[in-house]
């Protein structure tokens, strides 16, 4: 969140793929996603090509469209870690 | 949408405060759209210095040849076991190759960052790490950031 309000500062566009949305909120991300998936593994399950390219797609989506700083988008994406 | 802002006035209810809003807006559609990617998680090349994984504030520069294989991560905040699977999972960069090729971007930066997040200095962060990856982006024109593990 502190590297991407810098990045934005500097004129470029972000998004960040949260897993502890709460987190990014507090700190003031510029725009989030947010996935129901692990610290782990933010852009989903390992080798799940499917999952991932999904999450990637949908983040990008959101990126042009959030017009509202701070928002958070939930993607219905969901991956639990075996541990 | 317009604001009505009244300086001075106070909220009767505690409410957190929030840090000030940055923001850059969107200029060009996705498929014209030079994307890099930056994360926390303490993703490297191989071949680079590991971070120290008691608190690190600088970052390592990955190219856009990278890719899995040449990848490895090393950070003390996080179970590494999805991420040495599979280091898409945290630093998508094969996926993301794979929808330049798609056309559903123009192209991925030749220049992407990895830092070890998860605190640590924050002023460090903010006024010397921040700035410099900024600075790179901006130098190769980068259109838009995708984050992971901030």
């Amino acid at each position: 969140m502190i590297l991407q309000r810098e990045i934005e500062k500097i004129g470029i566009p972000t998004i960040l793929i949260a897993a502890l949305p709460p987190v990014a909120k507090q700190n003031g991300a510029p725009r989030v996603v947010a996935p129901r998936v692990p610290m782990g593994a933010n852009v989903g399950e390992p080798n799940n090509v499917k999952m991932q390219m999904g999450i990637l797609k949908d983040t990008l989506k959101a990126l042009v469209e959030i017009t509202t700083p701070t928002t958070i988008v939930p993607l219905d994406y969901e991956y639990i870690a075996k541990v | 949408m317009k604001l009505t802002v009244v300086k001075n006035l106070k909220s009767e209810i505690y409410v957190p405060i929030m840090p000030e809003i940055v923001w850059a807006p969107v200029n060009k559609p996705l498929n014209e759209m030079k994307v890099a990617l930056v994360t926390g998680a303490g993703v490297h090349l191989k071949t680079d210095k590991r971070f120290n994984l008691a608190g690190d504030t600088s970052y390592r520069v990955i190219p856009r040849e990278a890719s899995g294989k040449d990848l490895m991560v090393s950070h003390g905040g996080y179970d590494n076991a999805d991420v040495n699977k599979d280091i898409n999972c945290m630093f998508p960069i094969d996926r993301l190759k794979e929808l330049a090729q798609e056309g559903f971007i123009k192209e991925v930066s030749e220049l992407n960052f990895g830092t070890m997040g998860g605190g640590g200095d924050i002023e460090a962060f903010t006024n010397v790490t921040g700035p410099e990856i900024a600075e790179k982006l901006k130098e190769i024109k980068v259109d838009a950031v995708v984050l992971t593990a901030g």
